[in-house]
C-alpha cells in the first residue's frame, strides 16, 4: 500500500434502476506508483470512465459505489464528506475531461478560471496566483502565456484548450492526473503535442498518471503498465510492452490483432465477433464467453483476476495464452 | 467507358462567411475584401474504375468537401468535376441525380444517417422503388438479400435503428448505399465512429464487398492505418490542397513531404512501446486567412525562405508519385548532382 500513491481495491459501482441495482463497474483493483502513467484500455461500455469517475467522486445518483475502497496515501476517498474531497481535488487529483469544454467556463476569462482554482486551495494574492498560472501554462508548452490568460475559451483552438486543461489539471501540484481520453477529439498532429507534454511533465515533476483510452496505440506508447477492461472488469494487467508483445488474455489479443495498422494491408483483418454485452445483459461467468473462439466449459464459471508466480501479470481467463500448462 | 471513374479539374470551393454591417460598408468603400473559408483549393484527381483511394488529413484539410464535391451534394466554385467521363458539376438537380446514382455516399455516424421512424426494410428499399430497381411485391427478397450481403440475418428489416448496435447500423447504412447498385462508394469516415473490435469487422466487410461487387472506393479518414489497409493510391491533404499522391506501399515507406512524414512518423497504431513523442509544432492555420507561398511553412520544420514566397506545385517525383514541396526538388537535383561528381 505505501509504495502506490492511488490504489483502487474491489470497487464496484453501478446505477440504481427499475429491474434493480445494475453493476458498470465489477470488482475493479488497480494501483498507481508515484511517477507512473497506468494505461487503462477498453472500448465504449466497459466501464473505463466510471472507474475514473469513481475516483473523483464524481458519482451522482442513480449512481451509486456498492463496495471497494479508493486509497490515496492513507485516506479512503469513500469515507470523505464533500468537504474534504473538494479540498483533495486538484491538490492531489486532478482530472482531465475528453472535452475540454467540462473543464473550462465558456463565458469566463481563462485567468479568472485559473486564479479560482488557485485561490480555492491557497491563501495567496491574485498577482501570485496569475504568476503561478503563467507558469503552469508555460509548462504545458504554451508560448506567451499572459495573453492567453486574457483570452475566452471560444478565442481558442481545441488543442490549446486541452493544454489549459491540463495547466489546471497541474496547478496546484496534484500528485495524481486522471486522463479521460483526453486527446480522443484532436488531430494526430495535435494529439502527438499534447502527449509530448504530459510524458515531461511527468517525467520531470514525478506526477502519476491514470491514462484511459480506448486506443491501444496511444496507450501503448505512453504507459508504464496497462489495465485492459472488458464489461466492467479488468481481464488483463501489466507491463505495457509484455502485454502488447504477448498478451495473455484472448480479448486483449483480439484487440491487438484486429488494429488496422498491424494487419497486411489488403488482407482481412482478424476480427473479434459480436459486440460488447450491455450492462444488465453480461453473460453468465466469463464475461467475453460468448465472444471468445477457445471457450470451453469451464468458462461457465467466472474466472478470477490471478497472477502468474513472479511476475507483474495478471489474467482473467481459464486458458490464457502463453503460460504453461495453458490450451495455447 | 474511359477506366476512370472521377476526374477532378483544378476544383475549388470556397464558403462565404456572412458579415457584418461595418464589414458590409467597409467593402462598399473598397477596404475589405469579402472572406471566404478556402475549403478546398485547386485539387485535380483521378480515380479509376475498381481502385480504392484513400484520402487522408487531419479536420479543416478540405476531405470531407471533396467527398461531398463528388457525391454532388457541394458544387465547386471553379473547376470541373467528370464521372465516368460525363461532366456533372453542370448538370440540373434531376439529371445529376440520375448520372450521379452510381456513386453513392457512406456517412461517418450511422446513429444519426438512418431515419430512427423507419423500419430497415423501408430505409433499404425507398431509393431502389424510387430509381425503379426493384418492384413493390419483390421487396422482400431484395430487403433479404442486401442484409445477407453485409452480413445480417434477413429477420432483421421489421426494425428499427435504435434496436442495432454501432457495427451493426453501419452495416445497414452500408446495405442501403448498396441499394441502388453502385459502381462507387465514397466513404467519409466509415469506421471512425465505432469501436475497435467493430471495426475491424467493417473493415473486412468493406474489402469483401470490393473484390466481390468489383466496386471503386474513395475512403476519407483522419486515420492512417484505415487508410493504409484498405488503399491502392493515398493523396493527403493539408490546408485544402493535396500535398502528396502516390501508391499506398511506397507513400508510406517512403514519405516525401514533411507534413505526410510527421503524420507517418506520429500516428500511432503500429508503436508497440514507449517512446518519446516528437510532435511538429503549431496548430492547423485558419482556412480564412491562408499563410502566404506553402500552406505547411508556418509548421514546417524544413522551411526556407522560398516556402513562405512561393507556392510548391504538385510535381510528378517517382513513378505515380507527386508531392508538392520545394524541398523535394532541391534534393531531388542534388541527389542527381552528387550522382555526377
Amino acid at each position: 500500500m505505501s509504495d502506490s500513491i492511488l490504489a483502487v481495491e474491489s470497487l464496484t459501482m453501478g446505477f440504481d434502476s427499475k429491474d434493480g441495482f445494475v453493476e458498470i463497474v465489477r470488482d475493479v483493483s488497480f494501483s498507481v506508483r508515484p511517477g507512473e502513467i497506468l494505461g487503462i484500455v477498453g472500448e465504449s461500455g466497459s466501464g473505463k470512465s466510471l472507474s475514473a469517475y469513481s475516483i473523483m467522486g464524481l458519482i451522482d445518483p442513480p449512481g451509486r459505489i456498492s463496495a471497494g475502497k479508493i486509497w490515496v496515501g492513507e485516506t479512503n476517498l469513500l469515507d470523505l464528506d464533500e468537504e474534504s474531497m473538494r479540498e483533495l481535488r486538484g491538490t492531489r487529483i486532478a482530472m482531465i475531461f475528453q472535452d475540454p469544454m467540462m473543464t473550462l467556463n465558456p463565458v469566463l476569462r481563462i485567468d479568472t478560471q485559473m486564479i479560482e482554482a488557485v485561490q480555492s486551495h491557497f491563501n495567496i494574492t491574485r498577482r501570485d496566483a496569475i504568476a503561478r498560472s503563467a507558469a503552469a501554462l508555460e509548462r504545458v508548452g504554451i508560448s506567451d502565456p499572459y495573453s492567453r490568460l486574457r483570452s475566452y475559451p471560444h478565442e481558442l483552438s481545441g488543442g490549446m484548450r486541452q493544454r489549459i486543461a491540463i495547466a489546471i489539471a497541474v496547478l496546484n501540484s496534484a500528485d495524481v492526473i486522471i486522463a479521460d481520453e483526453p486527446t480522443t477529439a484532436l488531430d494526430v498532429t495535435i494529439q502527438s503535442q499534447i502527449l509530448y507534454e504530459v510524458q515531461r511533465l511527468c517525467a520531470e515533476r514525478g506526477t502519476s498518471a491514470v491514462w484511459i483510452s480506448h486506443d491501444l496505440g496511444v496507450v501503448s506508447s505512453l504507459a508504464d503498465r496497462v489495465c485492459v477492461m472488458y464489461a466492467g472488469q479488468i481481464v488483463e494487467q501489466g507491463p505495457t510492452e509484455d502485454v502488447i508483445a504477448s498478451p495473455r488474455h484472448p480479448y486483449t489479443a483480439g484487440l491487438l490483432a484486429s488494429t488496422p495498422g498491424r494487419g497486411t494491408p489488403k488482407k482481412p483483418l482478424s476480427q473479434i465477433r459480436g459486440s460488447m454485452p450491455t450492462p444488465g445483459s453480461i453473460p453468465s461467468g466469463c464475461a467475453f464467453r460468448e465472444r471468445c473462439d477457445f471457450a470451453q466449459e469451464r468458462c461457465l464459471d467466472a474466472p478470477e483476476l490471478r497472477g502468474a508466480t513472479g511476475e507483474d501479470r495478471f489474467v482473467r481467463c481459464h486458458f490464457p495464452f502463453g503460460e504453461n500448462g495453458a490450451s495455447k | 467507358m474511359t477506366g476512370l471513374a472521377f476526374e477532378l479539374r483544378n476544383v475549388s470551393r470556397r464558403f462565404a462567411i456572412r458579415r457584418q454591417l461595418s464589414e458590409h460598408l467597409s467593402s462598399w468603400f473598397g477596404y475589405n475584401q469579402p472572406k471566404a473559408v478556402h475549403a478546398l483549393s485547386d485539387v485535380s484527381l483521378k480515380v479509376s474504375s475498381g481502385e480504392v483511394l484513400g484520402i487522408v488529413g487531419e479536420s479543416g484539410c478540405g476531405k470531407s468537401t471533396l467527398a461531398r464535391i463528388m457525391a454532388g451534394l457541394v458544387k465547386p466554385s471553379e473547376g470541373e468535376v467528370y464521372f465516368e467521363g460525363q461532366r456533372v458539376d453542370e448538370l440540373g438537380e434531376r439529371e445529376r441525380v440520375n448520372a450521379m446514382l452510381p456513386a453513392q455516399l457512406v456517412f461517418q455516424n450511422p446513429f444519426s444517417s438512418l431515419n430512427p421512424r423507419h423500419r430497415i426494410r423501408t430505409i433499404l428499399s425507398q431509393a431502389a422503388l424510387l430509381h425503379d430497381l426493384t418492384q413493390r411485391n419483390h421487396v422482400d427478397e431484395f430487403v433479404s438479400s442486401l442484409l445477407q450481403s453485409v452480413g445480417l440475418p434477413p429477420s432483421v428489416s421489421t426494425r428499427f435503428a435504435h434496436e442495432f448496435s454501432g457495427g451493426q447500423l453501419q452495416r445497414i447504412s452500408l446495405a442501403r448505399s448498396l441499394s441502388v447498385s453502385p459502381r462507387v462508394l465514397i466513404c467519409d469516415e466509415p469506421v471512425s465512429a465505432l469501436d475497435v473490435s467493430v471495426q475491424a469487422q467493417i473493415l473486412n466487410l468493406l474489402l469483401e464487398l470490393q473484390t466481390r461487387q468489383n466496386l471503386t472506393y474513395i475512403i476519407i479518414s483522419h486515420d492512417l492505418s484505415v487508410i493504409r489497409h484498405l488503399s491502392d493510391r493515398v493523396a493527403v491533404m493539408y490546408l485544402g490542397r493535396v500535398v502528396e499522391e502516390g501508391p499506398a506501399a511506397a507513400l508510406f515507406e517512403n514519405p516525401q513531404h514533411p507534413y505526410t512524414q510527421a503524420l507517418v512518423r506520429e500516428s500511432l497504431e503500429s508503436a508497440a512501446t514507449r517512446r518519446l513523442f516528437k510532435p511538429i509544432e503549431g496548430e492547423i492555420p485558419s482556412p480564412i486567412n491562408l499563410p502566404s507561398g506553402c500552406g505547411f511553412h508556418p509548421r514546417c520544420p524544413v522551411s526556407i525562405d522560398r516556402c513562405r514566397l512561393e507556392r510548391p506545385e504538385l510535381r510528378s517525383f517517382g513513378p505515380g508519385r507527386k508531392v508538392a514541396c520545394h524541398l523535394v526538388e532541391a534534393d531531388h537535383s542534388q541527389q542527381v548532382t552528387n550522382g555526377v561528381k
